[in-house]
């Protein structure tokens, strides 16, 4: 069955998970289920919640098929809901109250960040993805939200805002303030080595 | 042009996002602020290193058991197609239109009922009113006379205040305070004087 279904449309594998066929839309998980286990994980920087925010998103889907009106495709669709899925997470999580102390005037060195070590260049790498990590963790759920749409999951700005529900010029300022604050977060760090990269 | 305008530039930029007639100043002012040149380097590379980031995912071992986990999920979830689900698409646009019906038959019911609520005119009635007064005077000759008394003074408060035709017209009307207080009003506010037919 999956070696046939693996050459239909999204659109007929929906209508048979519709008519209560699981296996069909097991067929769309398989599809998916790596590019939305990639974004989730780009949101929560955590694999097991990863895991179980994809299985949640899938799930979700599945419950409210019968409302997909298909006024998008169902990737774009699944999408969303993982995206609206991992926001709410992080809203549970509480991480926007532990990180508002989260602001681009504070620097690092202000909190006790200050003991940076001066690595050599190898090393440099891997300690600025770390950084960059944290930073991006550390923003506000919906800058996070547009910083990994676009510059993670390399999605336009009308396609994140098509996700995200809102309009190309908000996506454009979230993407804005999302550098601002990350600049300042890591600007210790790259004036050390980021140019020499 | 503003440091802060030319930071929202780059971003845009950065996204591919700029518009043509935007670069030419852009490229102005970063040739003159050595700042903003910074500022571009530094997102320019955080958007490199976002990038460079590998896509994580599971194991082919974990994507086993998540499709496990998935499928006994669905399992327990009642199957997408069985719910009923009234005019799908619609359902919004019926609303809309029933809110619409009712909204115009309340018009309909008051433009054809009439104008506001008129007072019910027994609820005035001398049985209501001053019946009462004159059950009360009939027991109580002297309550009478107060009574009269201040009908009168009343009458001819409204008579100085300019309706000097009032009171023939009120004598005139048999049925207005019965004959209570005729004889004095004739004398008290005859035009002629007292006793002067």
């Amino acid at each position: 069955m999956n070696e046939r279904m693996d050459d239909r449309n999204d659109e007929p594998l929906v209508d048979l998970a519709c008519n209560g066929q699981p296996e069909a839309f097991m067929e769309l998980v398989r599809r998916y289920r790596e590019r939305i286990f990639a974004m989730i994980y780009g949101m929560t920087r955590d694999r097991s919640d990863a895991e179980d925010l994809t299985q949640e998103t899938f799930l979700a889907a599945y419950r409210a098929l019968p409302r997909f009106r298909r006024t998008s495709s169902f990737y774009t669709w699944v999408y969303r809901i993982g995206v609206n899925t991992s926001l709410n997470f992080l809203k549970k999580r509480g991480r926007e109250k532990d990180r508002a102390a989260f602001d681009e005037n504070v620097l690092p060195s202000d909190r006790g960040a200050a003991a940076i070590p001066s690595p050599d260049e190898a090393s440099a790498r891997g300690e600025l993805e770390a950084k960059l990590a944290e930073a991006v963790d550390g923003l506000p759920p919906l800058f996070k939200a547009a910083f990994v749409l676009v510059a993670n999951q390399g999605l336009s700005h009308a396609e994140a805002a098509g996700i995200l529900g809102c309009t190309e010029n908000t996506v454009s300022w979230r993407m804005h303030k999302a550098r601002k604050l990350l600049q300042a977060r890591l600007r210790p760090f790259l004036n050390e080595v980021g140019h020499e990269m | 042009m503003r440091c802060e305008k030319a930071r929202k530039w780059i971003s845009d930029g950065l996204d591919g996002r700029l518009a043509g007639r935007r670069a030419e100043p852009l490229e102005r002012h970063l040739r003159s602020c050595a700042a903003c040149r910074a500022y571009r380097s530094d997102v320019s590379l955080i958007q490199a290193r976002s990038h460079a980031q590998p896509a994580p995912s599971l194991t082919p071992g974990e994507w086993i058991r998540f499709e496990r986990d998935l499928e006994r999920e669905l399992g327990r979830t009642p199957s997408a197609g069985r719910r009923l689900v009234l005019f799908p698409g619609i359902r919004v646009r019926l609303a809309w239109v029933g809110a619409g019906v009712i909204l115009a038959g309340a018009m309909v019911y008051f433009l054809v009922k009439g104008g506001p609520p008129q007072l019910d005119p027994a609820f005035f009635s001398y049985e209501g009113s001053l019946g009462q007064i004159d059950r009360e005077i009939r027991d109580n000759p002297g309550l009478a006379d107060s009574f009269n008394r201040l009908v009168v003074a009343s009458i001819g408060d409204t008579i100085r205040a300019g309706q000097s035709d009032l009171p023939m017209d009120l004598l005139a009307n048999p049925d207005f305070l019965e004959g209570w207080v005729g004889e004095t009003l004739e004398d008290r506010y005859n035009p002629n004087g007292p006793n002067v037919p």
